[in-house]
């Protein structure tokens, strides 16, 4: 009993932890892709501070794209 | 001697089983990025190749957990840990041979238990341990991989929907690459260590690691690391076609999705030390991707054969460990046994590779 009371505890870390790994690394990464080709068509349409501003977006969301990654594998391997 | 002679066939036979571990699963983890053209098979299957040796050194405690979590230690004897081997590796061959993705690690875990059975009865079963630890992760995994990358595509096609298909399925392609490099890693992480786990079972077995308190010896995590490593690098391409088109066609964004649950899952299963089976949680990553764009897109013929394979795979892989450890043992507890069932399953290798061999030159011809 215990020891099925101990697995429930790291099933559901494992269940939330992955479900919210994979849907922030989704909506990260889909904001970095939103933001380089907005930034793109904008640019050709000459609306500078706004496409500036989402190629800023771009860079930033990929730069914590990058850390998510790295903290993931930070914590796989300090706990296991 | 006797005793030595059969760990050297153990641990060969271990890293046989790692070898076919690669060859049969690891080639999954690149199908998706293969299939939308992210990135040529090749340089797909060598980049994965080298993330699972790196992967394989991340965490132990999927090691342990196959280790100490299924069985009693002090019921399992070098024969057991050799039967279940050869009862897990016959069961990838036969699922290889049929294009089937089935789970090597649930293939692993059935024939050690299957062999601990034959050997001293169910009592030496953790069934506690087996249910907590290996089934329920089983079936919740591959369900968290579908629901969170089905919720994943939903909000990015949101996100990214109205912008030229073009540049976006660029942009995923690029991401796919990320995406395909954390799953090998995470399968080294998660995979690998299941044979580090049955090799330190056979030290602790022969007597060469105390059977409380151990460690998985380094020299088992770099040999382990390898022969998956070298396995990835040599084959899997019939299953990389199953999980890459026949389950669903998949656009970029799909496919970086499915990598990208895939990993998470595998990632923070192996944290808490689950032997999960990345087949399993691939398969469910695509079928989630696909099924939440639309339902039809999954082909669930071909869903429902890979379930039944994985259904089949515990007590089908239990049986024939069960088999090859009566087998063995008809030559008393020597190291007779092992070495006649090993040129068994050599003779019978060959024999299957030369089966497949005839059968894909007439194919090759007739295109």
């Amino acid at each position: 009993m215990i020891l099925l009371a101990s697995s429930a505890g790291a099933l559901l870390r494992m269940v939330y932890s992955s479900l919210i790994a994979s849907i922030a690394v989704a909506v990260v990464f889909s904001l970095v892709i939103y933001g380089a080709v907005r930034s793109a068509e904008l640019r050709r349409t000459e609306r500078g501070p706004r496409a500036t501003a989402l190629a800023a977006m771009s860079v930033c969301g990929f730069v914590v794209f990058a850390a998510m990654i790295a903290y993931g594998l930070y914590l796989v391997g300090h706990k296991g | 001697m006797s005793s030595d002679i059969i760990l050297v066939i153990v641990v060969a036979t271990a890293l046989a089983f790692d070898f076919t571990n690669g060859f049969h699963d690891t080639a999954n983890v690149v199908a998706t990025a293969i299939s939308t053209h992210a990135i040529g098979p090749r340089r797909a299957v060598a980049l994965a190749s080298l993330l699972n040796f790196v992967g394989a050194f991340i965490s132990l405690k999927v090691a342990t957990t196959i280790a100490k979590g299924f069985v009693t230690t002090s019921s399992v004897t070098t024969t057991v840990v050799f039967a279940g081997l050869v009862g897990a590796i016959a069961w990838n061959l036969i699922t290889w041979y049929y294009g089937l993705p089935s789970s090597s690690s649930h293939a692993l875990i059935g024939g050690l238990v299957g062999s601990v059975i034959a050997a001293t009865g169910t009592h030496a079963v953790n069934s506690g341990g087996l249910l907590s630890k290996l089934i329920v992760p089983a079936i919740v995994a591959p369900l968290i991989a579908a629901a969170s990358a089905g919720i994943a595509i939903l909000i990015v096609y949101r996100i990214v929907g109205r912008l030229r298909p073009g540049p976006v399925g660029r942009g995923f392609r690029l991401g796919q690459v990320a995406s395909s490099s954390l799953l090998a890693l995470s399968h080294g992480t998660n995979d690998a260590q299941k044979t580090m786990g049955v090799i330190t079972l056979a030290l602790v077995a022969s007597h060469d690691l105390p059977q409380k308190g151990f460690n998985v010896p380094i020299w088992v995590v770099i040999v382990a690391a390898s022969a998956i490593s070298l396995g990835t690098f040599t084959g899997g391409w019939r299953i990389i076609k199953t999980m890459g088109t026949r389950i669903i066609s998949m656009d970029p964004a799909q496919g970086f999705i499915a990598q990208s649950a895939g990993a998470a899952v595998i990632l923070a299963a192996s944290s808490v030390g689950y032997p999960l089976s990345t087949t399993h949680v691939i398969s469910g990553g695509i079928t989630g991707a696909g099924a939440a764009k639309r339902l039809s897109a999954v082909r669930w013929g071909v869903a429902g054969d890979i379930v039944r394979a994985w259904v089949l795979t515990l007590p089908a892989a239990g049986a024939i460990a069960a088999l090859v450890y009566t087998v063995t043992r008809l030559f008393g507890t020597g190291a007779v046994g092992p070495i006649v069932v090993s040129a068994l399953m050599l003779v019978a290798l060959a024999m299957v590779f030369a089966r497949r061999l005839q059968q894909a030159a007439p194919a090759a011809s007739a295109r």
